[in-house]
């Protein structure tokens, strides 16, 4: 019994929950999963989650996928009273709308990483950069209202954001046209619960780099 | 005073957040953003929400982006015993976890209209439709293990849904004999939810300009 996680450490939404359940120190077994070797399209793993994707959460009888949705179970279920996702409705509001900003920042993500690893389309995937920069101007004009993601102390929001943030930090991408999420991820990257998040970003950072230029190489 | 909305009758996430005000009874205020004129990108808009996206709510001085974040924040502050977005933690977890789903399907949606409506690229639109498709039966798959998206009951993971589906299908999108258990949900919540009305203009109005589109690209 207890949690289990299936899950690969590079993916972004996957780090976003193992952020969460640090923060909340609670115990899972992690089980690996290889998209590439089809472990999510097997008659077992879709039986479990349909969606084929990762990171999907094993809590007894429940199955349940889509990262945001996991973390904030995780927080109602085992820690209500938890600041990292509070009752006030208002509060509640501004975590949940960050979060759904957060999908639109790994859909940008995903359109860049997903053409380098499935088609070795480099032209593709350079062009989608813009894209994520972009977005994370919207996430650097949210900061300049509130000192972290939604508000002023740390929800899940940041444990979500940071994922894909530290993402686009550890790729190279040009992070100089904003100051308040430079300064934002320093202070995400202090806390504890922050070091489940190392291992898979430097992993994904140098798959990124190594790949996009090899890419861009052969392309000249 | 009272709640604001701000958004479009076409956009399925605005349509989302009407069907959900209508079934709390909620009065809100419908204030229409013109797009075409930049209006979600003015000084005024941004300061509401720098992400200048539509629907947004406006709650006294709670300015909020992100149709299910709107929704969620609704139903916790104005319905919070209502059965559309139950308490229990693993319930929730399923109605959030299917509200994610739609974001999904939107996206997919989206990769349809753009092609269609604006970049009138037929090449785009073959390209994106699969995504779609998939996402179709995925939900025919989430409705074979329950009578709802996200469980037994009707929720709002179902509003959200049907505010998307109800596009596809004025769209001439949602083939019957590929999908029956979709068909039968939809028709079922269109008859039987007594203010499913507030849906209709703007998914007929973007259907419609969907289904025209893809004749003209002769798709």
């Amino acid at each position: 019994m207890g949690l289990t996680v299936f899950a690969f450490e590079a993916s972004p939404p996957c780090r976003g929950v193992f952020i969460t359940l640090k923060a909340l120190g609670l115990e899972y077994e992690l089980k690996q999963i290889d998209t590439k070797a089809g472990d999510t399209r097997t008659p077992e793993y879709l039986e479990k989650n349909p969606q084929h994707t990762v990171p999907l959460l094993e809590d007894g009888d429940l199955y349940l996928a889509e990262s945001r949705a996991i973390s904030t179970y995780l927080v109602n279920k085992y820690a209500p009273d938890s600041d990292l996702y509070p009752k006030d409705p208002e509060a509640r509001a501004l975590v949940d709308s960050r979060l759904f900003f957060d999908v639109g920042l790994n859909t940008a993500l995903l359109h860049i990483l997903k053409p380098l690893k499935y088609d070795g389309d480099i032209a593709r995937s350079d062009a989608a950069i813009p894209a994520l920069l972009d977005l994370i101007n919207i996430f650097e004009a949210m900061l300049a209202k509130s000192e972290y993601a939604a508000g002023d102390h740390v929800t899940l929001a940041d444990l979500a954001i940071v994922a894909n943030v530290s993402t686009a930090e550890a790729m190279g991408l040009d992070l100089s046209g904003v100051p308040k999420v430079r300064a934002w991820l320093d202070k995400i990257k202090q806390l504890p619960c922050y070091e489940a998040n190392v291992q898979g970003v430097t992993q994904l950072g140098v798959m990124y780099k190594e790949g996009s230029t090899a890419l861009r190489a052969k392309a000249q | 005073m009272g709640v604001d909305i701000f958004g479009v009758q076409g956009s399925p996430p605005c349509r989302a957040v009407y069907l959900v005000a209508k079934a709390i009874g909620l009065d809100y205020t419908f204030n229409k953003v013109d797009m075409q004129a930049g209006q979600h990108r003015s000084p005024e808009f941004l300061k509401m929400n720098p992400a200048h996206t539509v629907p947004t709510m406006k709650d006294g001085d709670l300015c909020l982006g992100e149709s299910k974040a709107i929704i969620t924040y609704l139903m916790n502050k104005y319905a919070p015993e209502s059965e559309l977005y139950p308490k229990d933690p693993a319930e929730r977890a399923k109605v959030d976890q299917r509200l994610h789903f739609d974001s999904g399907l939107f996206s997919s949606i989206r990769g349809i209209v753009f092609p269609v409506l604006f970049n009138k690229n037929l090449e785009e639109f073959k390209k994106n439709k699969p995504k779609l498709d998939e996402n179709l039966d995925l939900l025919e798959t989430f409705l074979g293990r329950s009578q709802n998206v996200a469980g037994e009951k009707v929720t709002v993971a179902d509003l959200a849904v049907l505010a998307n589906v109800s596009t596809v299908q004025a769209a001439g999108l949602l083939e019957k004999d590929k999908w029956p258990r979709i068909s039968a949900w939809l028709t079922r919540l269109q008859t039987q939810l007594p203010y499913y009305s507030v849906n209709v203009e703007g998914a007929n109005m973007l259907g419609e300009a969907v289904k025209k589109g893809i004749a003209e690209l002769g798709a």
